[in-house]
């Protein structure tokens, strides 16, 4: 199975930040989010390691693949933007396929 | 004389300590001569400079050394030397710790390993080979720094908490073997104190849990101090965690 | 959906272990060996668990067997230190390991099973206020941040049982406690299975992070 980038974002948007992280009752909406909007750092939303997390297993959940090692250098990596989540969700399929 | 040992006495809460041991010297001007402060530091060298400079002025003598937990030998090392120069201590002040926060499942082996040398280990076994020291004063003093963490928890500190809450236990298991040997042995649990080891946190870590004491604002190292300079004065108090944590939830 | 049992030699995991199983529960064991590196031997299983996609519900860590740290200090303080270090290790390799594998399972409970050092006073049992004391801040401390994925984190702070201590001590105990005519009273393993079972029951747990008291109450208080 193949999903495009937007259909990454969609899902990191409004299941994950919006609907998990309730970040709606924040004030956030869907059009706040791109692929560039920064997920750990102060600049953009700010999250903490515990937040990440929920996102992390939550792509695990919905795209079925293994669990991810999941450490503080990859969390850095992996969650600094949006953009850099979806192109890990993107190398797994290709592993995954 | 009598010898006063605070580890960590350099900065925050343990040169908060030192300076209300100092206070109180200088009030009763025959302690002084009476007693010698031995304070240790890891690697801050300026710091523990500024110190000697300053207590001399003061004129107090102090011993400063340099000693690192997470080091068996340098904990040995140590022991000897205080062994060799005074040959007794009279209270063992045990306030050097280190923390390493974030979230406990992403967290790397060794910033929990480091935890458990420092703040456990190195504190167990440092107290362990200063026993004798400690016996052959006849009455002593052994105060520990925990934390509010090791008494209630805190996300973000699991490994810290867990260490912390050891050093509780190990008060308790230090009491059971020589509470009738005239050792008063207890803790201390500080909730947030305006130290370099807090201003380092993002402020999201801990302005909620101001916002949940009574007191509503964060302590200072003096407040630490000035407990730990009461539980100097031998009585009935024993085994005992004091939080000092601004009424936390309460 | 089964349960694991990490170190099952005590009494108490023993009897839980019967009875959820006689009560058709699948339960699974996984032995650390004394003294030696179980960190590794945890993080191995929950990796390959997580491979095949099974999942535990209740993830018991046993606590009361094998060790005295106020025996173990007094004996030597060196060789106590390296056990503690090995212990408490493997206890947070063990919540962390337990709840990343519980939150991909959408939630479940991790047990710690500890026995309270306060009996010590009088019965011959097992002094460990150092890990009793740093597993408790591990568990209100994770409880806070795993909560999130339906992980919920406790420990049974437990008087021995019966069992575990010889007549004569239960009987002295029993003499030198005369307080107001109050007597002490030591409770079977199976009814502290019996209680165990009924928390692994819950269909809906409403409290982690929790220290839940198991005895009758003469000596507990220095937690
Ligand atoms: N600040 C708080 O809010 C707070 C709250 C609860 C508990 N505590 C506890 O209170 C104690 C003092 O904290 P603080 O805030 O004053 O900390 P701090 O400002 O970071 O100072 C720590 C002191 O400990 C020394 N130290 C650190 N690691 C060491 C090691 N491996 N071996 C020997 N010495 C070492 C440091 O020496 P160098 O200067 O050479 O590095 C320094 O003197 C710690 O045990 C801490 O856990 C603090």
């Amino acid at each position: 199975m193949n999903f495009s980038r937007n259909e990454i974002l969609d899902f990191v948007v409004n299941s994950i930040f919006l609907d998990r992280l309730e970040l709606a009752d924040d004030g956030y909406s869907a059009e706040d989010f791109s692929e560039e909007t920064l997920i750990l750092s102060e600049q953009g939303l700010g999250l903490d390691s515990v937040d990440v997390l929920d996102l992390l297993v939550g792509i695990e959940k919905k795209y079925q693949f293994k669990p991810i090692e999941i450490d503080s250098t990859f969390i850095d990596e992996v969650c600094a933007s949006i953009g850099s989540v979806i192109d890990m969700v993107q190398s797994r399929m290709k592993i995954a396929a | 004389m009598k010898t006063i040992i605070v580890t960590g006495g350099t900065r925050g809460i343990g040169r908060a300590i030192v300076d209300m041991l100092v206070a109180k010297f200088k009030q009763n001007v025959p302690a002084v001569a009476q007693t010698r402060l031995v304070v240790t530091y890891r690697s801050g060298v300026a710091q523990a400079d500024a110190l000697a400079a300053e207590l001399k002025d003061l004129g107090i003598d102090a011993d400063i050394q340099q000693m690192d937990l997470a080091d068996l030998s340098s904990v040995t090392a140590f022991v000897q030397h205080v062994t060799q120069t005074y040959g007794k201590a009279d209270a063992l002040i045990n306030n050097a710790g280190m923390t390493n926060d974030g979230s406990f499942l992403a967290m790397a082996d060794a910033d929990v390993a480091s935890l458990i040398h420092t703040n456990l280990n190195g504190t167990i076994a440092l107290t362990e080979q200063m026993v004798p020291l400690l016996q052959q004063a006849g009455c002593s003093s052994v105060i520990f720094m925990a934390s509010a963490a090791g008494v209630y928890g805190k996300e973000g500190q699991v490994p810290y908490a867990t260490t912390k809450g050891g050093i509780i236990g190990y008060s308790q298991l230090l009491a059971r073997r020589y509470g009738r040997q005239r050792m008063y042995i207890n803790a201390v649990a500080p909730g947030f104190i305006a130290t370099d080891m807090v201003t380092a946190l993002d402020p999201a870590m801990f302005e909620h849990t101001l916002n949940n004491a009574s007191i509503g604002s964060m302590g200072t190292p003096a407040d630490v101090a000035n407990v730990v300079h009461s539980l100097l004065t031998p009585g009935y108090i024993q085994a005992t965690t004091i939080k000092v944590d601004g009424g936390h939830l309460r | 959906m089964s349960d694991l049992f990490i170190n099952s030699n005590g009494i108490i995991p023993q009897s839980l272990l019967e009875r959820l199983q006689a009560a058709g529960r699948e339960c699974h064991v996984l032995e650390l060996p004394e003294h030696t590196d179980g960190a590794a031997i945890v993080r191995q299983h929950f990796e390959q668990l997580s491979n095949e996609g099974r999942y535990y519900h209740n993830i018991y860590l046993d606590l009361t067997g094998g060790f005295n740290e106020l025996a173990e200090f007094t004996a030597d303080a060196v060789t106590a230190m390296q056990r503690l270090e090995l212990r408490l290790t493997e206890v947070l390799k063990a919540l962390k390991y337990g709840s990343q594998h519980l939150a991909r399972a959408d939630g479940g409970r991790i047990w710690v099973l500890c026995y309270d050092h306060s009996v010590n006073y009088s019965v011959a049992s097992p002094s460990n206020p150092i890990t009793n004391n740093a597993v408790i801040a591990a568990v209100q401390s994770i409880a806070k941040e795993v909560a999130r994925f339906d992980v919920s984190v406790n420990v049974f702070l437990i008087h021995p049982p019966k069992e575990s201590v010889t007549n004569d001590s239960w009987k002295q105990a029993k003499q030198s406690l005369k307080v107001y005519g109050m007597k002490y009273k030591p409770q079977p393993v199976q009814h502290i299975a019996e209680l165990l079972q009924m928390y692994a029951g819950l269909k809906n747990l409403t409290t982690t992070g929790g220290i839940i008291p198991v005895g009758s109450g003469i000596a507990a208080g220095n937690i």
